[in-house]
């Protein structure tokens, strides 16, 4: 199985319901995009910041490690910036930016996989009339999340093995393996959801009332 | 859809985030690191047909936002979706349906799929991406296209890879699109 990003914690952000921190982190987005104050902004900077590495209790080393894919696009934007505008609108949108990231982050960190899911799903449902089957989304998820393990067995024994004939740098000579097995395995597996009655079940949830 | 769509669907979403987990991919002559995700949105799109693609890409984008960690160098979460590259991921389902209905169309040549790659892969997923640069950091859509040309080459080596493997793998494996 592969993990989340969820962290484990028994903090009152763990413990908020998953709609309302979704609902919150909208509205700060909408909120952001509105202010031009940069003294407002570090505030915010700020108090979010407080909230991820302490009370969320995530710590100062993840809070880094959220912002350091970041960095670069943040260099690139205030020196762009600069150059066509001012100082201080570079200031405005990478606080903005690393904020939004921030705040969404959190989100991410504090709220388990599952509950997620069930929110997903929540939302699909409302869609139901629009011919979104929440049961099927459901269901490829829990299927992706297995294959991917069970894939990255396939890339590894493909590459194993091409590394045996000395060809482990070919590209070509690695997908085309990769892929023929994904199909094979694809096969046996949609035969045996048929065997199981898949198609059915899936028939009866959709005439469902 | 049948079962078969169902796993199809599933499986290539996995694949995607697979090809997320193997080392980047040296590109001579420039500074920038390519990842293979990319490949596997153009090998859905050629191997899948448009709309079990653009599923895919779909479900593999809903994936990344419950929180687990399935983007290239192990990114994740709702942060992703908000940052300046949010719009080349969001582009994915739509570049993955435009490949699937080039190749429907088209015959299963590499040059007219290496065409389907690039009109989908690249033309699409740019023409979402520019625009989300520039408006996450407010900057003429121009800079934001300068500094992605950097990808570019890179995506061509990928549209032509994706071309060739596909070829093969249809050969070996046909699937009606």
């Amino acid at each position: 199985m592969i993990a989340g990003l969820y962290v484990p914690g028994e903090s009152p952000l763990h413990r908020l319901d998953v709609g309302v921190k979704l609902l919150v982190l909208m509205a700060l987005g909408i909120g952001l995009i509105l202010t031009k104050s940069v003294l407002l902004l570090i505030l915010v900077v700020a108090v979010t910041g407080l909230l991820f590495a302490f009370a969320a209790e995530l710590g100062l080393m993840r809070l880094w490690q959220t912002t350091r894919p970041l960095l670069i696009w943040f260099v690139f934007i205030a020196v762009a910036q600069i150059l066509v505008a001012n100082a201080e609108t570079a200031g405005l949108i990478v606080l903005r930016l690393a904020v939004l990231v921030w705040a969404a982050a959190l989100v991410t960190y504090t709220t388990r996989l599952s509950d997620m899911m069930e929110c997903l799903i929540r939302i699909i449902g409302w869609l139901s009339p629009l011919g979104v089957p929440p049961h099927r989304v459901a269901f490829m998820i829990a299927l992706t999340i297995r294959l991917i393990p069970a894939l990255s067995d396939v890339v590894q024994d493909v590459r194993d093995a091409q590394r045996a004939r000395g060809i482990e740098n070919s590209i070509i000579a690695s997908v085309v393996p990769v892929l023929t097995r994904v199909f094979q395995q694809a096969d046996a597996m949609s035969e045996a959801l048929e065997a199981r009655g898949y198609e059915r079940w899936d028939d009866q949830r959709n005439n469902a009332p | 859809m049948t079962a078969r769509d169902t796993v199809l669907i599933a499986t290539f979403a996995a694949l995607t985030a697979a090809l997320g987990l193997l080392p980047p991919l040296p590109v001579p002559l420039i500074a920038v690191p390519v990842t293979l995700q990319t490949l596997g949105l153009m090998l859905a799109g050629c191997l899948l047909g448009p709309r079990r693609a653009a599923l895919a890409m779909l479900l593999l984008l809903s994936l990344i936002a419950l929180g687990l960690p399935l983007l290239a160098g192990g990114r994740g979460g709702l942060g992703v979706f908000i940052g300046p590259s949010a719009g080349f991921l969001i582009a994915w389902p739509l570049g993955a349906l435009m490949i699937g209905l080039i190749a429907r169309k088209a015959q299963q040549t590499t040059l007219m799929l290496f065409i389907a790659n690039v009109c989908g892969g690249i033309v699409v997923v740019y023409a979402f991406g520019i625009p989300g640069i520039a408006v996450v950091s407010d900057l003429p859509i121009t800079t934001a296209a300068f500094a992605s040309a950097a990808f570019l080459p890179g995506d061509l080596v990928k549209a032509g890879l994706a071309s060739v493997i596909a070829v093969s793998v249809r050969r070996a494996y046909p699937v009606a699109l």
